[in-house]
């Protein structure tokens, strides 16, 4: 009797902290450019003709946070008086896949995000345009993203990357733990890790009154989340029959 | 002569400035409407993948409707005079649905999705699921008695008492056309460890709504683009139970420049 009536309450136990890790929850969401730096030759476009994010090849990106975890992190920020920038960075393909029309590339782990809080706005660069500069890297891209404190930084694994030239259209997805940062101490220890990071990739847009930044390959948005946690319904008489 | 060339060159760069991006600190580029965390898409007629590795995707049957509700979380420039309010408990709230979609044909499922060129599909290969969309509408409202759930709180199985009414409550803002919608979700491989990934892109063009075509905060009627990320894993993935996508994306605009009728001899009279 004293077990199950243990077991019942272990049971419980266990009920009431899922949510920690199992709610449906976004850390923070983006948008920006991404970038890719090629070590050898030729290059690849839009330097030259050279394949797309071939093998060693690296991936990054910067741009702005858009909105953040309404809990964790909101009632912490200041974005009238900050800017909120991310730098992705140490991505390297590992597989190369082109078919149909089609790029998968996957890249070695080993990669990282930092988001960053920065009062001098100098990558926002108001009341002009944001400071992506061109041909990235640059004076520009990353420094003035990558200034400022960091608020949330990351480790990313299992990265990859699929474009659809058919469409015009592809996508960025790669797991993500936290690492630290000025803000990580928000967020409770049990949900640093398992955060899915994914972003749109589409070519970069023209127009007016900011013309998309030239030498960058796509644009981005996207966002961390916590993947939802499939859960069985039940009642507590069913969860007793398990323990009789 | 000198003087009113130097008169002009200083209404032109004031006229430049204007224009210039907002100065809110996540804008930029040809952003216009941001929505992130709380959007969340469920159609009529939508049968699940064969699940592999304890994972798939809802397909789309021919002529099923989608229907997609969210929250805004960032306007720009003109619109930035609109701010929502996202810290609890909430003054505002600016929504918007997406409805009037629906699907041309069956999803099309590829089981080569991930593969080297010329690998036959295996029990490791990935899937890539397609789907396009017959032209629907998007509407944005504004409303000062906030009351849609947000992710974690979305109620199970819509359409129901909640959604997507709560969504489209308040002061219709914007409204118009959706067009060429198409969305994409892959796996690279059927394992539980396969790695998901999803896009959505289509076009928008304003034709109603209180911030249609009322200078000099209004949205023009040109096309713009509308993407991306569309997660549809399923179970463990990114949707409550009964939807069968979650978006993450935003509405681009590109202002189209101003222009004013003249004569030849008012602009010459410019430089005399």
């Amino acid at each position: 009797m004293k077990l199950r009536a243990l077991l019942l309450l272990l049971t419980a136990l266990v009920i009431l902290a899922a949510p920690a890790a199992a709610q449906d929850e976004a850390l923070l969401s983006f948008t920006g450019y991404d970038y890719q730096v090629d070590p050898g030759s030729p290059p690849a476009p839009p330097d030259g003709n050279g394949p797309y994010l071939a093998l060693g090849h690296s991936y990054f990106a910067v741009g702005f946070v858009t909105s953040f975890n309404p809990t964790w992190l909101q009632p912490y920020v200041d974005q009238s008086n900050n800017e909120y920038t991310f730098y992705q960075h140490g991505l390297v393909v590992n597989s190369y896949f082109f078919g149909g029309n089609q790029l998968y590339v996957t890249f070695a782990n080993g990669g990282g995000v930092e988001y960053y809080e920065d009062a001098s706005k100098d990558a926002q660069n108001p009341p002009n345009c944001p400071a992506y500069g061109v041909q990235p890297p640059n004076a520009d891209a990353p420094s003035k993203f990558i200034n400022g404190t960091p608020a949330i930084t990351g480790s990313l694994a299992n990265a990859s990357l699929f474009y659809d030239y058919n469409n015009n259209q592809g996508g960025f997805q790669a797991d993500m733990n936290i690492t630290g940062g000025a803000d990580s101490g928000y967020v409770p220890a049990p949900s640093w890790n398992g955060w899915f990071m994914s972003g749109l990739v589409t070519p970069p847009p023209g127009g007016n009154p900011c013309p998309a930044p030239a030498g960058y390959d796509h644009q981005i948005s996207g966002e961390c989340r916590h993947p939802v946690v499939a859960t069985n319904h039940g009642t507590w008489g069913s969860i007793k029959k398990l323990y009789r | 002569m000198k003087k009113t060339i130097g008169v002009a060159g200083l209404v032109a760069i004031l006229a430049l400035a204007a224009t210039a991006p907002s100065a809110l600190a996540q804008c930029g580029g040809q952003l216009l409407i941001k929505f992130d965390a709380d959007c969340f898409a469920y159609e009529s007629n939508a049968t699940l993948s064969v699940i592999e590795g304890g994972t798939g995707a809802w397909k789309s049957n021919a002529g099923s409707n989608l229907t997609v509700v969210g929250l805004i979380t960032l306007f720009c420039a003109p619109l930035d005079n609109m701010t929502p309010d996202l810290t609890s408990p909430y003054s505002n709230e600016y929504t918007f649905v997406w409805d009037g979609l629906s699907a041309l044909a069956a999803t099309s499922e590829d089981p080569t999705f991930g593969l080297p060129p010329g690998t036959p599909a295996g029990n490791t290969g990935g899937k890539k699921w397609d789907t396009d969309y017959d032209p629907g509408s998007f509407a944005i409202y504004e409303d000062f008695t906030p009351e849609a759930p947000r992710a974690g709180s979305m109620p199970a199985g819509p359409p129901n008492g909640t959604v997507p009414v709560t969504f489209q409550d308040g002061t219709l803002i914007l409204s118009g056309a959706l067009t060429g919608l198409h969305t994409i979700v892959t796996r690279n491989t059927s394992l539980s460890s396969a790695v998901w990934g999803g896009t959505f892109s289509a076009a928008w063009q304003a034709t109603g709504g209180s911030r249609f075509g009322v200078p000099p905060t209004d949205i023009a009627g040109n096309i713009n683009a509308l993407n991306g990320n569309w997660c549809g894993k399923y179970p463990s993935g990114c949707t409550p139970v009964g939807y069968t996508a979650h978006p993450n994306g935003k509405f681009d605009y590109d202002q189209p420049t101003e222009a004013r009728s003249s004569t030849w001899g008012a602009i010459k009279q410019l430089y005399r």
